[in-house]
């Protein structure tokens, strides 16, 4: 498994859709620099970053965890790399699991940057009550965050790796789907939404409404771990391939041959 | 015109995710509806805050795929050249593109009112369908207007679906960010509101339906239903017209 996930890093290298993450992570701190300066006066660290968790679940993690994680499964079909890959042998099952270990790194990787971001832009807005403690405090939050989110999507990224561009309608649904987390967070049903049931674990004290709720950990640790059983299920129910065919049948029906 | 319109539907029979795009207009009704009823909030706010997500946000980024689809394909099956040999010209080729565009647009603004008002009969209480009907279809053509520019970035670099996708996404996020500051700040986005297209949209629907007293304070804000299809006019035109003018340098 350790070489796989090292292939995978590898192969991430020559993605430049990477790129598209960090912008999508940046953006989600910029947007903070505007809603958290929109009152005036000084801005409070604990308020921007916590605006800056907002963002990362309600617009940009999702949807680059799905998009990375679809993108970097469909390279083996539209590459023509997955038969090369299934005659190593290496399972398709075993392949994805490399691949997801893999989006869960590069998930802390971008965190870290959505972090990075946060201490840069505080500096620059020159945020007041910046303490060791609490930037330790943002850094556990935002990486705990983006993990949450992670494995909230899980099930998605899984479900559409099986056809080759099908990755495109789970990045929309991603999208809606951490969408919706806005409309859920803050009211009662914020602990049985995926998206948002990571909030309570981080002990999340921000603003959009939440700060009036108290959150139920225990509940919320029960849906996420739904999701990763939703997921493994899905993964053990994965085909292995071992028909034969690494691509769709469809393509490998005969046509019909015209008797003369 | 219409011969090409034929035509150009008959090639997207295949794409599966045409047909499954008209489902993405049920996204975002179903949780909004679910909060709506819990809410008690009535069918008026239910209609706004589909237009708002299910349209403004929604749409945009579903029409950039959309046309990314539509204008890659005969890049991709290497058809350009057939057609220009026809000859069809293809000036006739973007126009009739951007009318399969607007025609799907339409037929999503009109899938997102169903569903709708399938949550108005949940929520208690729907009014005005034929009203409502005939904003969607007019919603429809505008929101495929706004997108036009996403179609002159895809035209332009031609690059791949990831590349259209992610530049629908930051569009429609970018201004749908913009038009929800118009409700909460509007002072501070006025000028940007006014160029943008899709917050020009939001500014005439605003007009439309009597405010509630909590958001008096964006009446100064609202345009005119002249105003606004002036400017969308304008704005068809010049992106129609950049649209065909790089299509047209575009190497077969």
């Amino acid at each position: 498994m350790g070489s796989i996930i090292i292939s995978e890093f590898t192969k991430l290298k020559r993605y430049s859709i990477l790129w598209i993450g960090v912008v999508a992570v940046f953006f989600s701190s910029a947007l903070a620099v505007f809603q958290s300066s929109t009152g005036g006066g000084s801005i409070l660290y604990e308020n921007f970053y916590n605006n800056i968790i907002w963002n990362n679940f309600s617009l940009s993690f999702p949807f680059v965890i799905v998009l990375i994680g679809g993108f970097i499964i469909n390279r083996e079909y539209i590459d023509h790399t997955l038969k090369n890959v299934l005659t190593v042998p290496i399972s398709f099952r075993k392949l994805l699991t490399g691949k997801l270990i893999t989006i869960g790194m590069l998930t802390i990787l971008f965190a870290v940057f959505s972090f990075l971001c946060t201490i840069l832009l505080a500096f620059i807005l020159k945020c007041t009550d910046m303490s060791f403690p609490l930037i330790a405090k943002s850094l556990y939050q935002i990486v705990g965050m983006g993990l949450c989110n992670y494995i909230a999507v899980l099930p998605i990224i899984v479900f559409f790796s099986r056809k080759q561009n099908g990755f495109f309608a789970g990045v929309g649904l991603a999208f809606v789907y951490g969408f919706c987390g806005i409309f859920v967070a803050g009211r009662n049903l914020s602990d049985y939404y995926p998206i948002t049931s990571g909030l309570g674990i981080i002990g999340f004290t921000g603003g959009g409404g939440a700060d009036s709720l108290t959150f139920n950990t225990s509940l919320e640790l029960c849906v996420l771990f739904l999701m990763v059983v939703i997921s493994a299920i899905m993964l053990i129910c994965t085909k292995n391939y071992e028909d034969g065919t690494a691509i769709s049948k469809n393509k490998l029906k005969k046509r019909p041959v015209r008797q003369t | 015109m219409l011969d090409l319109l034929i035509c150009e539907f008959s090639k997207i029979k295949r794409q599966k995710f045409i047909r499954f795009s008209m489902m993405a207009a049920f996204l975002f009704p179903i949780p909004l509806t679910v909060l709506m009823a819990n809410d008690r909030m009535s069918f008026d706010q239910l209609f706004r805050a589909n237009v708002l997500f299910d349209e403004l946000l929604l749409l945009p980024c579903v029409l950039g795929i959309i046309a990314s689809i539509l204008f890659f394909m005969e890049r991709d099956n290497d058809t350009l050249k057939n057609l220009v040999t026809i000859p069809v010209s293809r000036t006739k080729i973007v126009i009739a593109k951007l009318l399969v565009m607007t025609i799907i647009s339409v037929l999503y603004s009109i899938a997102a009112l169903g569903a709708t008002v399938i949550g108005g009969l949940i929520v208690g209480g729907v009014e005005g369908i034929l009203y409502r009907l005939g904003i969607s279809v007019i919603l429809g053509i505008l929101i495929a207007i706004a997108t036009f520019p996403i179609v002159i970035v895809i035209v332009h670099f031609s690059k791949s679906y990831i590349f259209s996708i992610i530049v629908s996404f930051v569009y429609a996020v970018v201004s749908f960010v913009i038009t929800m500051m118009l409700s909460s700040n509007p002072g501070m986005v006025s000028s940007i509101s006014s160029v943008l297209p899709i917050p020009i949209i939001f500014r005439w629907y605003l007009s439309l339906f009597p405010l509630e007293d909590a958001l008096s304070y964006v009446k100064p804000y609202m345009i005119t239903t002249l105003a606004c299809f002036g400017i969308l006019a304008i704005f068809a035109i010049v992106t129609v017209y950049l649209t065909t003018f790089i299509y047209k340098r575009k190497e077969i």
